[in-house]
């Protein structure tokens, strides 16, 4: 089964992390109780008890770090005949009463490059959580189980991506919800509001319960195999195309609403802001970060592993349904007050952008497009782009939320609209924040602009699925409108992240009251090094793609998509998609050295500006604003101002306008008459029928707006090429 | 030229054409103006006057910061002329560095990379305007990234289609592939005129020129594009204003690349340069003349009307985009 048969150790070492995570977890919430029963003292006990959980996560984590790094460095490049798949089983089940098809319930832990790319992204941040917690929960007084929750939390989530059968999947999904539960209970349990924390609980648990039923529906659909019915994932892969179609497709409806509910895809989004923010703010960049990805390491299995040949829809329905996500979500993050809500609708914006990448892969995977190696080549191109994205948002996200941990452990708030101007108190925090602040955005030269740009590229590489006659309709309406509603999403989120950098970091204090209760001097050192690790990241990734591509595509290669069509160097990404007869049907590049000169510019601008200071100083001066007295408090343009004109559009197009004209009267004749009344009677509710249908067309059809009229060309436009084209 | 290692022929390149187009742009908007008052019968300031002014607020004038800022307040300007400078130098006009066949460490301009450092150009202007802490900056920034919000979709929409046409979303690669187009079937074919149409909005509403916004007002309450400027003075307004020259020259260069693909040395420093410089001159100029005849005619939209003629460029990219997949992929 392996190229290496020290390979198989690997597994084993992941499986002795999952050991010190759950060794840590115990350590956090027992120790103390135990303590106070031997008559010891409780806080030196919690002490212990939060360190020793936080080590032994710390260590964990760096061990997932070095066994995952070590199983890509080695096996990264092999291409897609690599024979580099470890499955070792740990427990063999038990046999139940004898029956042949009763599922053993065996224990396999499963290592690919895809599950490899997730251990390292959770053992990464495994590390960075932890070690930021030593500081952040000094003197909490709930350390020792917040540390442990986190600990079974991290030990849950790397299961998530070892395990190699259904039952064990859905068991190690429910430990994971049940310690995030316990996390979300934290703001509550700091005296916090409790009707929201109540609240938060309850939703939470409801929504992974739905989505753990939806899911176990699917594994159970996909495991009732005509050929060999099993929860083993080995056998799902083996028997794939024995799955009759019809089963498919409810699998994957069933996968998707699952799945989708664990993102927080658009229609069931709405848990995400609710729950997350009850939680520790320093855990929260793990829970956000990586642990909502593993939905999509999971919709990468079932989608493209389990349930492989594609129909086409699925990737039609996943991109609308993608876009949506994205713009819908980023609208309410521009609209929120509270830091740490706006960031929990950035991630599922962000996770819209990764399941337009996943849906696009879908689309041009599909079974529809089996015979076009050029369509297909682009789906490897799109599954990097959304593998790209999956960490980018774990490392600008766990940057932020981290910088957020500082700014709540030194101001005690994360209501936007009342800080301000923490750039001047906390410059290290905030210039960390800012570098975040600009990578979510996108913009070059950090790594959002990098995924983005490959998501967006896959969308042009693509161009070729309109040959498909018979679906060109479809998809002339789904990847315009979905590449449109991104484009919307990215410049909402530069204008939402503005907002959110500009009204907390810059400018002076916006309530004066809380100014007196922030601690003095910068968040402590550990806390901000972590974050100064995050920022180089986001750097580095933006400025040397290439560092990262090649394990990115053993991943994808391993998922049996071919990868070629994206070359990455250290001077430029290059997507090349040639027919076999070797004619270019899509060729672009992009530069990374105008990137990289995008630092050196302003770095030399800035160096040239100093010195050019010192020559002619600048004067400083009080704020003008028309001769008034300055107040800070009420003279800065606030946040909410600055997006007004956004929301005030949108909530004006997005309120349906009825049209309510009372019946009109001056039809009614006498009454007294019988047949005359009938008469008039049918009369005024015809002429009303008349009055309503006009002023129905006025409203809507032809109500003097130019777009309208813009619509009714295009669409006699299309509908006349579209006559020529089936006519031909 | 053709004996450097690619890497340095290839900055070389950049910073000659960054240059070349930092050094024109104020010349642009002077001719703009200039244009633009001759059209109503003023007699307007020359082309130089632009020039002068940079010259007046970099050296006659103190510069003074508001005491509230931070450093993103003086980091801003140098900054956003990055941006700009960087995009003057990409953008192919004086040379196409996607020669075929070639080394070269970049190939070319990604429109998509436009788009970005568009978008980055105003994030800072906007981080400038909170860091001053007034009101003033950021009630333009708030419109400011209102027009942004409705062009970066249409924007988008256009490279698809540009995309779809080009097999390419490289600016180089692309114009490469129209030189070798005879001048009927460029100007003949509807998807670049439909392109240009919607550029040309895109142009007019990311440089804050009439209909989106008036350029030459003085009402703080109406300003777009010159309020982002409000809180700067002195160097840092005059580096502002060089890079808003900048921007301006890169849109005309891009429509005007588009109009009429030929003439760009494909050589460094052949001898087709100089000629080559000559025509993207007269191009250029040719341009800003279209822009003032249609400034004149036009009155500014109300902030909350510039939706529908966004959306009406939104249209045009679709129409742009569905022609282009019926004839070249049905």
């Amino acid at each position: 089964m392996t190229d290496n048969i020290w390979a198989s150790w690997i597994v084993w070492l992941f499986w002795i992390e999952c050991a010190i995570f759950g060794l840590g977890s115990t350590a956090g919430p027992f120790l103390p109780p135990v303590a106070r029963a031997l008559g010891l003292d409780e806080n030196r006990a919690k002490n212990w008890a939060m360190r020793l959980a936080l080590a032994l996560a710390f260590f964990g984590g760096l061990m997932t770090v070095g066994a995952s790094g070590w199983y890509l460095a080695t096996f990264a490049g092999r291409g897609e005949d690599c024979n580099c798949k470890i499955a070792t089983t740990i427990w063999s089940g038990i046999d139940i009463v004898g029956i042949s098809t009763f599922p053993r319930f065996a224990l396999t832990l499963y290592v690919d490059a895809l599950s490899a790319l997730f251990g390292l992204l959770i053992g990464f941040f495994t590390a960075c959580v932890a070690w930021y917690s030593f500081s952040w929960l000094d003197r909490n007084p709930r350390r020792h189980s917040v540390a442990g929750a986190f600990g079974l939390f991290a030990f849950s989530t790397l299961l998530v991506v070892l395990v190699n059968n259904g039952f064990w999947l859905l068991l190690v999904l429910e430990l994971m919800s049940l310690s995030f539960g316990y996390l979300v209970l934290y703001r509550g349990q700091q005296g916090g509001m409790q009707e929201e924390s109540k609240t938060a609980i309850r939703t939470y648990l409801i929504v992974s319960h739905v989505s753990t039923i939806c899911l176990a529906i699917a594994i159970l659909i996909i495991g009732n195999n005509p050929r060999s019915p099993s929860l083993d994932f080995e056998l799902f892969r083996q028997y794939r195309d024995s799955l009759p179609p019809l089963s498919r497709d409810v699998a994957f409806v069933f996968a998707l609403i699952g799945l989708g509910m664990r993102a927080g895809m658009t229609p069931f989004h709405f848990w995400v802001p609710v729950a997350h923010p009850q939680s520790p703010t320093t855990t929260h960049a793990f829970s956000l970060g990586v642990a909502i990805k593993v939905a999509i390491y999971l919709m990468i299995r079932f989608f493209f592993e389990f349930l492989s040949p594609i129909s086409w829809w699925w990737g039609a329905l996943l991109l609308v349904l993608a876009g949506l996500t994205a713009v819908l979500n980023v609208f309410y993050a521009l609209l929120s007050r509270d830091l740490k809500r706006a960031l929990a609708y950035h991630s599922v914006e962000n996770i819209g952008i990764i399941l337009v990448g996943l849906g696009l892969a879908l689309l041009f995977g599909s079974e529809r497009f089996g015979g076009d190696v050029t369509v297909r080549s682009v789906a490897g191109v799109a599954l990097i782009a959304s593998l790209f994205h999956v960490i980018n948002h774990a490392i600008f996200k766990g940057l932020l939320y981290l910088g957020t941990g500082c700014i709540e452990n030194r101001t005690h708030t994360v209501i936007m609209d009342e800080l301000g101007g923490l750039i001047r108190r906390y410059p290290w925090t905030s210039v960390m924040f800012l570098v975040g602040a600009i990578a979510i955005a996108g913009f070059p030269p950090f790594n959002g602009f990098i995924s983005e740009w490959l998501t967006l590229q896959s969308f042009f590489a693509g161009i070729d699925v309109y040959r498909a006659r018979d679906l060109t309709p479809v998809l002339m309406l789904v990847l315009p409108v979905t590449l449109i509603m991104l484009g919307l999403a990215f410049a909402l989120t530069a204008l939402a992240f503005v907002k959110i950098a500009g009204e907390t970091l810059l400018g002076l204090p916006r309530n004066p009251k809380i100014v007196a209760g922030f601690k003095p001097g910068d968040a402590p050192v550990s806390m901000r090094f972590v974050l100064f690790v995050l920022a180089a990241l986001c750097l580095v990734l933006g400025l040397f793609p290439s560092l990262l591509i090649p394990w990115l595509a053993a991943a994808v290669n391993g998922i049996g998509y071919d990868t070629r069509a994206l070359r990455a160097d250290l001077f430029d990404l290059t997507i090349a998609i040639q027919k076999s007869s070797g004619e270019s049907i899509y060729l672009t590049s992009l530069a990374m050295l105008p990137i990289g000169m995008l630092v050196v510019g302003p770095v030399a601008t800035i160096l040239a500006a100093f010195v050019w200071r010192r020559f002619r100083p600048a004067r400083s001066s009080p704020v003008w604003v028309g001769g008034e007295p300055y107040q800070p408090q009420t003279m800065q343009y606030t946040g909410s101002a600055l997006s007004a004109l956004v929301w005030e559009t949108f909530q004006k197009h997005a309120a349906a306008r009825r049209f309510e004209e009372p019946l009109p009267t001056v039809f009614a004749l006498a009454e007294g008459r019988y047949v005359m009344e009938q008469i008039n009677r049918g009369y005024n509710a015809g002429i009303a029928m008349v009055l309503r249908a006009s002023t129905w067309v006025g409203e809507h059809l032809q109500n003097g707006d130019i777009r309208m009229y813009l619509l009714y060309i295009f669409g006699a436009f299309i509908t006349v090429l579209l006559v020529l084209a089936v006519a031909r | 030229m053709q004996e450097f290692p690619p890497l340095f022929r290839s900055l070389i390149i950049l910073i000659a054409q960054a240059s070349f187009n930092a050094v024109i742009a104020p010349g642009a908007i002077g001719l703009l103006r200039w244009f633009n008052a001759r059209l109503q019968h003023r007699r307007g300031a020359d082309i130089f006057q632009p020039y002068r002014d940079l010259y007046k607020l970099t050296f006659r004038r103190q510069s003074s910061i508001f005491e509230p800022t931070s450093g993103i307040f003086w980091i801003a300007p140098p900054a956003i002329l990055a941006c700009y400078f960087l995009l003057g130098g990409l953008l192919p006009s004086l040379f196409l560095t996607d020669l075929p066949g070639a080394p070269a460490p970049w190939r070319g301009l990604d429109l998509l990379f436009v788009i970005y450092l568009l978008g980055l150009a105003k994030f800072i202007a906007g981080l400038a305007a909170f860091d001053a802490a007034t009101p003033f900056g950021n009630i333009s920034n708030g419109r400011q990234f209102f027009l942004h919000l409705l062009v970066e979709p249409v924007f988008l929409a256009t490279v698809y289609a540009l995309a779809l046409k080009g097999h390419t979303s490289n600016l180089d690669r692309f114009i490469a592939d129209q030189q070798q187009l005879s001048v009927i079937s460029v100007f003949a074919n509807p998807v670049m005129i439909l392109v240009l149409l919607s550029l040309g909005t895109i142009s007019l509403a990311e440089n804050g020129r009439l209909p989106f916004d008036k350029p030459g007002t003085h009402l703080e309450l109406t300003m777009i594009e010159p309020g982002t400027s409000l809180e700067f003075n002195g160097r840092g307004l005059a580096l502002i204003e060089w890079a808003n020259a900048m921007k301006l020259t890169f849109f005309v260069s891009l429509l005007s690349d588009l109009l009429f693909p030929w003439s760009l040395a494909t050589k460094s420093f052949s001898a087709t340069l100089l000629p080559g410089m000559l025509v993207y001159l007269v191009k250029l100029v040719a341009v800003i003349f279209l822009v003032a005849l249609w400034e004149i005619t036009r009155a500014k939209l109300r902030l909350r009307a510039v939706s529908g003629a966004l959306m009406a460029a939104l249209g045009v990219a679709f129409i742009a985009l569905v022609y282009v997949i019926m004839t070249d992929y049905l």
